[in-house]
Protein backbone atom coordinates (compact mmCIF):
# COMPACT_ATOMS: atom_id res chain seq x y z
CA UNK A 1 0.00 0.00 0.00
CA UNK A 2 1.24 3.03 -1.21
CA UNK A 3 0.93 5.83 1.87
CA UNK A 4 0.20 8.98 1.28
CA UNK A 5 2.65 11.68 1.61
CA UNK A 6 1.65 14.54 4.55
CA UNK A 7 1.95 18.09 3.70
CA UNK A 8 4.12 20.36 5.36
CA UNK A 9 1.79 22.37 7.86
CA UNK A 10 3.81 25.41 6.91
CA UNK A 11 3.96 27.52 3.75
CA UNK A 12 5.88 25.12 0.93
CA UNK A 13 9.14 26.54 -0.91
CA UNK A 14 8.85 29.85 0.66
CA UNK A 15 10.39 31.59 4.19
CA UNK A 16 9.42 34.05 6.46
CA UNK A 17 11.68 37.43 7.07
CA UNK A 18 12.04 37.67 10.56
CA UNK A 19 12.61 41.40 9.79
CA UNK A 20 9.23 41.84 8.15
CA UNK A 21 7.38 38.63 7.81
CA UNK A 22 7.26 38.84 4.25
CA UNK A 23 7.87 35.87 2.16
CA UNK A 24 11.37 34.73 1.21
CA UNK A 25 10.52 32.47 -2.30
CA UNK A 26 13.72 29.37 -2.37
CA UNK A 27 14.48 29.03 -5.82
CA UNK A 28 17.61 28.00 -7.27
CA UNK A 29 18.61 30.86 -9.26
CA UNK A 30 20.59 32.45 -6.19
CA UNK A 31 23.06 30.71 -3.78
CA UNK A 32 22.62 31.19 -0.35
CA UNK A 33 24.18 33.25 1.58
CA UNK A 34 24.14 36.71 3.53
CA UNK A 35 21.61 38.87 1.56
CA UNK A 36 18.96 40.98 1.72
CA UNK A 37 15.45 40.62 2.27
CA UNK A 38 13.48 42.15 -1.05
CA UNK A 39 10.77 43.75 1.02
CA UNK A 40 12.78 45.32 4.16
CA UNK A 41 15.93 45.51 2.46
CA UNK A 42 17.52 44.05 5.96
CA UNK A 43 20.51 41.98 5.97
CA UNK A 44 19.41 38.17 5.71
CA UNK A 45 21.56 35.18 6.11
CA UNK A 46 19.78 31.84 5.22
CA UNK A 47 20.63 28.36 5.97
CA UNK A 48 18.21 25.87 4.15
CA UNK A 49 18.36 22.01 5.11
CA UNK A 50 17.72 18.82 2.85
CA UNK A 51 14.82 18.78 5.52
CA UNK A 52 12.52 20.87 3.47
CA UNK A 53 12.18 19.16 1.35
CA UNK A 54 11.41 15.68 3.10
CA UNK A 55 8.52 13.80 2.07
CA UNK A 56 6.94 13.00 5.20
CA UNK A 57 5.04 9.60 5.10
CA UNK A 58 1.31 9.13 7.28
CA UNK A 59 2.18 6.98 10.22
CA UNK A 60 0.47 3.64 9.94
CA UNK A 61 -2.99 2.37 11.27
CA UNK A 62 -2.44 -1.09 11.71
CA UNK A 63 -2.91 -4.09 9.49
CA UNK A 64 -6.07 -6.19 10.24
CA UNK A 65 -5.50 -9.65 11.62
CA UNK A 66 -4.95 -12.46 8.39
CA UNK A 67 -6.12 -15.43 10.16
CA UNK A 68 -6.75 -16.55 13.67
CA UNK A 69 -2.81 -17.47 14.14
CA UNK A 70 -1.59 -14.02 14.02
CA UNK A 71 -1.08 -12.48 17.01
CA UNK A 72 -2.83 -9.53 17.42
CA UNK A 73 -2.25 -6.09 19.14
CA UNK A 74 -2.64 -5.79 22.77
CA UNK A 75 -4.76 -2.50 22.20
CA UNK A 76 -6.53 -3.52 19.35
CA UNK A 77 -7.85 -6.87 18.79
CA UNK A 78 -8.24 -7.19 14.77
CA UNK A 79 -5.06 -5.50 14.10
CA UNK A 80 -1.80 -7.61 13.50
CA UNK A 81 1.23 -7.77 15.82
CA UNK A 82 4.07 -6.03 14.50
CA UNK A 83 6.45 -5.30 16.69
CA UNK A 84 6.42 -5.19 20.92
CA UNK A 85 7.25 -2.71 23.57
CA UNK A 86 10.44 -3.03 24.97
CA UNK A 87 9.08 -1.83 28.42
CA UNK A 88 6.16 -4.32 28.95
CA UNK A 89 7.14 -6.65 26.12
CA UNK A 90 3.31 -6.14 24.72
CA UNK A 91 2.19 -6.47 21.04
CA UNK A 92 1.62 -3.85 19.17
CA UNK A 93 0.10 -2.77 15.68
CA UNK A 94 1.42 -0.09 13.19
CA UNK A 95 -1.07 2.64 15.36
CA UNK A 96 0.52 1.48 19.11
CA UNK A 97 4.12 0.88 18.12
CA UNK A 98 5.54 4.66 19.13
CA UNK A 99 9.47 4.41 18.28
CA UNK A 100 10.89 6.61 20.60
CA UNK A 101 15.02 7.96 21.38
CA UNK A 102 15.73 4.70 19.72
CA UNK A 103 13.39 2.77 21.39
CA UNK A 104 10.30 1.18 20.72
CA UNK A 105 7.41 1.94 23.42
CA UNK A 106 3.92 1.21 23.92
CA UNK A 107 1.52 4.58 24.65
CA UNK A 108 0.93 3.36 28.03
CA UNK A 109 4.63 2.81 28.59
CA UNK A 110 5.80 6.14 26.67
CA UNK A 111 3.16 8.20 29.15
CA UNK A 112 4.25 6.24 32.52
CA UNK A 113 7.64 7.23 31.47
CA UNK A 114 6.59 10.80 30.91
CA UNK A 115 5.19 10.66 33.88
CA UNK A 116 7.58 9.35 36.35
CA UNK A 117 10.46 11.69 34.05
CA UNK A 118 12.70 8.84 33.13
CA UNK A 119 12.40 9.85 29.77
CA UNK A 120 14.91 12.83 29.37
CA UNK A 121 13.44 14.13 26.03
CA UNK A 122 10.16 14.72 27.59
CA UNK A 123 10.97 16.53 30.37
CA UNK A 124 9.85 19.65 30.00
CA UNK A 125 10.61 21.54 33.18
CA UNK A 126 12.93 21.40 36.26
CA UNK A 127 13.83 23.42 39.40
CA UNK A 128 17.00 24.33 40.17
CA UNK A 129 17.07 23.44 43.33
CA UNK A 130 20.61 24.89 44.57
CA UNK A 131 19.31 28.33 43.69
CA UNK A 132 16.14 27.42 45.09
CA UNK A 133 18.54 27.21 48.85
CA UNK A 134 20.25 30.01 47.97
CA UNK A 135 17.43 32.04 47.95
CA UNK A 136 16.20 30.63 50.91
CA UNK A 137 19.43 31.43 52.26
CA UNK A 138 20.21 35.19 51.00
CA UNK A 139 16.69 37.06 50.06
CA UNK A 140 15.58 36.85 53.80
CA UNK A 141 19.21 38.89 54.53
CA UNK A 142 16.89 42.12 53.55
CA UNK A 143 14.91 41.30 56.63
CA UNK A 144 17.89 39.95 58.98
CA UNK A 145 15.76 38.65 62.14
CA UNK A 146 14.26 36.25 59.25
CA UNK A 147 17.50 34.42 59.32
CA UNK A 148 17.00 32.95 62.36
CA UNK A 149 14.54 30.93 60.96
CA UNK A 150 15.68 30.66 56.97
CA UNK A 151 19.49 29.56 57.52
CA UNK A 152 18.50 25.97 58.90
CA UNK A 153 15.67 25.77 56.74
CA UNK A 154 18.12 26.50 53.82
CA UNK A 155 20.58 24.08 54.94
CA UNK A 156 17.73 21.14 55.14
CA UNK A 157 16.79 21.96 52.15
CA UNK A 158 19.99 22.03 50.79
CA UNK A 159 20.81 18.32 51.87
CA UNK A 160 17.21 16.74 51.42
CA UNK A 161 17.36 18.32 47.16
CA UNK A 162 21.05 17.59 46.98
CA UNK A 163 20.44 14.38 45.16
CA UNK A 164 17.05 15.46 43.04
CA UNK A 165 17.12 15.53 39.74
CA UNK A 166 18.27 19.24 38.49
CA UNK A 167 18.85 21.31 35.58
CA UNK A 168 19.87 19.23 32.75
CA UNK A 169 22.11 21.95 31.17
CA UNK A 170 24.23 23.02 34.73
CA UNK A 171 25.69 21.02 37.72
CA UNK A 172 24.08 23.11 40.41
CA UNK A 173 26.81 21.44 43.17
CA UNK A 174 28.23 25.02 43.79
CA UNK A 175 24.82 26.74 44.51
CA UNK A 176 24.28 23.47 47.22
CA UNK A 177 27.47 24.48 49.05
CA UNK A 178 27.07 28.27 48.70
CA UNK A 179 23.39 27.70 50.36
CA UNK A 180 24.97 25.44 52.82
CA UNK A 181 28.47 28.07 53.55
CA UNK A 182 25.76 31.21 54.02
CA UNK A 183 23.58 29.53 56.17
CA UNK A 184 26.61 27.99 58.47
CA UNK A 185 28.16 31.84 58.72
CA UNK A 186 24.07 33.06 59.65
CA UNK A 187 23.47 30.26 62.18
CA UNK A 188 27.45 31.12 63.13
CA UNK A 189 26.45 35.17 63.74
CA UNK A 190 23.55 34.14 65.62
CA UNK A 191 25.58 32.01 68.16
CA UNK A 192 28.18 34.65 68.53
CA UNK A 193 25.81 37.52 68.51
CA UNK A 194 23.75 35.32 70.95
CA UNK A 195 26.85 34.20 73.43
CA UNK A 196 27.47 37.95 73.76
CA UNK A 197 24.29 39.40 74.86
CA UNK A 198 23.05 36.21 76.65
CA UNK A 199 25.96 34.29 77.47
CA UNK A 200 27.56 37.07 79.95
CA UNK B 1 32.41 18.94 24.24
CA UNK B 2 33.43 17.41 27.67
CA UNK B 3 32.88 13.74 28.04
CA UNK B 4 30.32 14.88 31.60
CA UNK B 5 28.20 17.32 29.92
CA UNK B 6 25.54 16.58 27.83
CA UNK B 7 25.27 19.99 26.57
CA UNK B 8 27.15 23.19 25.21
CA UNK B 9 26.07 26.47 25.35
CA UNK B 10 25.71 28.33 22.76
CA UNK B 11 26.64 31.95 22.39
CA UNK B 12 23.82 34.77 23.19
CA UNK B 13 20.94 35.07 25.22
CA UNK B 14 18.02 37.38 25.21
CA UNK B 15 14.30 36.85 26.23
CA UNK B 16 11.46 35.48 24.72
CA UNK B 17 8.63 37.76 24.90
CA UNK B 18 5.03 36.93 26.77
CA UNK B 19 2.44 38.02 24.65
CA UNK B 20 4.56 40.00 22.68
CA UNK B 21 6.09 41.88 25.07
CA UNK B 22 9.46 41.55 25.37
CA UNK B 23 10.32 43.58 28.85
CA UNK B 24 8.10 41.20 30.82
CA UNK B 25 9.96 38.07 28.64
CA UNK B 26 11.85 34.92 30.11
CA UNK B 27 15.39 34.93 29.53
CA UNK B 28 16.49 32.48 27.42
CA UNK B 29 19.35 30.54 26.55
CA UNK B 30 20.18 27.64 24.00
CA UNK B 31 22.10 25.06 24.20
CA UNK B 32 23.64 22.13 21.80
CA UNK B 33 22.82 18.49 22.45
CA UNK B 34 23.64 15.15 20.98
CA UNK B 35 20.68 15.63 18.58
CA UNK B 36 18.57 18.05 19.28
CA UNK B 37 18.86 22.22 20.00
CA UNK B 38 17.80 22.78 23.39
CA UNK B 39 16.32 26.24 24.14
CA UNK B 40 15.84 26.46 27.51
CA UNK B 41 13.69 29.96 28.87
CA UNK B 42 13.90 30.63 32.88
CA UNK B 43 10.21 31.42 33.40
CA UNK B 44 11.31 32.15 37.37
CA UNK B 45 14.33 32.77 38.96
CA UNK B 46 14.99 28.92 39.82
CA UNK B 47 13.44 27.29 37.65
CA UNK B 48 13.84 25.97 33.50
CA UNK B 49 11.40 25.39 31.11
CA UNK B 50 12.65 23.33 27.96
CA UNK B 51 12.04 23.08 23.71
CA UNK B 52 13.89 21.42 21.71
CA UNK B 53 14.31 20.86 18.13
CA UNK B 54 16.05 17.56 16.82
CA UNK B 55 18.70 18.31 14.45
CA UNK B 56 17.06 16.01 11.43
CA UNK B 57 13.67 18.18 11.88
CA UNK B 58 15.46 21.82 11.26
CA UNK B 59 14.06 22.93 7.83
CA UNK B 60 15.78 26.59 7.57
CA UNK B 61 17.42 29.08 10.28
CA UNK B 62 16.73 32.46 8.57
CA UNK B 63 18.74 35.28 10.70
CA UNK B 64 18.00 39.19 10.04
CA UNK B 65 20.03 41.98 10.76
CA UNK B 66 18.01 44.85 12.73
CA UNK B 67 19.70 48.68 13.15
CA UNK B 68 18.13 48.85 16.73
CA UNK B 69 18.83 53.14 15.44
CA UNK B 70 15.75 53.98 17.24
CA UNK B 71 16.89 53.19 20.59
CA UNK B 72 20.68 54.47 20.31
CA UNK B 73 19.40 57.97 18.39
CA UNK B 74 17.18 58.34 21.78
CA UNK B 75 19.97 57.60 24.10
CA UNK B 76 22.20 59.86 22.21
CA UNK B 77 19.87 62.99 22.42
CA UNK B 78 19.43 61.77 26.20
CA UNK B 79 23.14 62.23 26.98
CA UNK B 80 23.00 65.40 24.65
CA UNK B 81 20.62 67.38 26.32
CA UNK B 82 21.42 66.23 29.46
CA UNK B 83 25.04 67.10 29.27
CA UNK B 84 24.17 70.47 28.03
CA UNK B 85 21.81 70.87 30.83
CA UNK B 86 24.45 69.66 33.42
CA UNK B 87 27.68 71.92 32.17
CA UNK B 88 25.50 75.07 31.74
CA UNK B 89 23.73 74.74 34.76
CA UNK B 90 24.43 76.78 37.85
CA UNK B 91 21.88 74.95 40.24
CA UNK B 92 24.31 72.47 42.05
CA UNK B 93 21.38 70.07 42.66
CA UNK B 94 20.47 69.93 39.09
CA UNK B 95 24.08 70.14 38.17
CA UNK B 96 24.30 66.83 40.25
CA UNK B 97 20.93 65.01 39.19
CA UNK B 98 21.64 65.92 35.15
CA UNK B 99 25.19 63.64 35.99
CA UNK B 100 23.32 61.25 37.95
CA UNK B 101 21.05 60.45 35.41
CA UNK B 102 23.83 61.11 32.29
CA UNK B 103 26.68 58.25 33.76
CA UNK B 104 24.08 55.48 33.41
CA UNK B 105 22.56 56.46 30.33
CA UNK B 106 25.98 56.57 28.74
CA UNK B 107 26.93 53.03 30.12
CA UNK B 108 24.22 51.78 29.37
CA UNK B 109 24.88 53.30 25.03
CA UNK B 110 28.40 52.50 25.34
CA UNK B 111 27.41 48.31 26.38
CA UNK B 112 24.74 48.31 23.86
CA UNK B 113 27.39 49.61 20.82
CA UNK B 114 29.83 46.87 22.07
CA UNK B 115 27.28 44.59 22.02
CA UNK B 116 26.48 45.16 18.19
CA UNK B 117 23.63 45.13 16.10
CA UNK B 118 20.60 43.58 17.29
CA UNK B 119 18.71 40.57 14.71
CA UNK B 120 15.41 38.03 15.09
CA UNK B 121 16.50 35.02 14.34
CA UNK B 122 13.93 32.43 12.93
CA UNK B 123 14.16 28.32 12.91
CA UNK B 124 11.98 25.91 11.01
CA UNK B 125 10.54 22.61 11.77
CA UNK B 126 7.97 20.76 9.59
CA UNK B 127 5.49 21.91 12.07
CA UNK B 128 6.83 25.43 13.26
CA UNK B 129 8.57 28.53 13.01
CA UNK B 130 9.50 29.58 16.29
CA UNK B 131 11.73 32.97 16.86
CA UNK B 132 15.16 32.07 18.74
CA UNK B 133 15.18 34.27 21.31
CA UNK B 134 19.08 33.40 22.25
CA UNK B 135 20.04 35.00 19.15
CA UNK B 136 19.29 38.10 19.51
CA UNK B 137 22.55 39.95 18.52
CA UNK B 138 23.71 39.41 15.52
CA UNK B 139 27.36 38.66 15.60
CA UNK B 140 26.63 36.07 18.97
CA UNK B 141 23.39 35.14 16.96
CA UNK B 142 25.57 34.62 13.50
CA UNK B 143 28.22 32.20 16.26
CA UNK B 144 25.59 30.35 17.21
CA UNK B 145 23.86 29.76 13.94
CA UNK B 146 26.86 28.44 12.63
CA UNK B 147 27.23 26.02 15.94
CA UNK B 148 23.85 24.70 15.15
CA UNK B 149 24.52 24.67 11.04
CA UNK B 150 27.55 21.90 11.48
CA UNK B 151 25.13 19.71 13.70
CA UNK B 152 22.42 20.20 11.38
CA UNK B 153 24.37 19.25 8.46
CA UNK B 154 25.83 16.28 10.17
CA UNK B 155 22.39 14.96 11.17
CA UNK B 156 21.11 15.15 7.93
CA UNK B 157 24.25 14.26 6.13
CA UNK B 158 24.71 17.05 3.90
CA UNK B 159 28.62 17.56 2.44
CA UNK B 160 28.25 20.71 0.91
CA UNK B 161 28.44 24.01 2.79
CA UNK B 162 25.52 24.99 0.51
CA UNK B 163 22.53 22.54 -0.51
CA UNK B 164 21.92 22.68 -4.62
CA UNK B 165 19.23 23.53 -5.96
CA UNK B 166 17.79 25.57 -3.26
CA UNK B 167 17.95 29.94 -3.76
CA UNK B 168 16.23 32.83 -2.53
CA UNK B 169 14.34 35.22 -5.37
CA UNK B 170 12.22 38.49 -4.27
CA UNK B 171 8.74 36.30 -4.72
CA UNK B 172 6.25 38.70 -7.49
CA UNK B 173 4.81 40.98 -5.78
CA UNK B 174 7.30 41.38 -3.21
CA UNK B 175 9.69 44.12 -4.51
Amino acid sequence: MVEKPVQSQLDEGSLSCPSCSGTLSLSSSVPIDLQQCPSCLQELRVAVFPAINRVHGASGSGKRLLSEDESSCFFHETKRAEAACEQCGRFLCGLCETPFAGRVLCPECLEQAAADGELESLIGQRYRHGSVALMIALVPLLVWPLTLVTAPIAIVYAIKTWNKKGSLVTNGRLAFVAAIVFSVVQIGLWGFFGMMFFGG
Amino acid sequence: MPADRKYEKLPGSGYASTRGIVVAGRPTRSYLGTDHLLVVEYPAPAQESYRRFPYEDIESIVIARRTGLGKRIVSLLLIVVLSIIGVFQANLFVYVMSWVVLVPFSVLLMLEIIKGPLCRTLIRTRVQEVELASCSRWRAGNRAVDLIEKRVRAAQKVETAIPPEVGLSSPEGNE
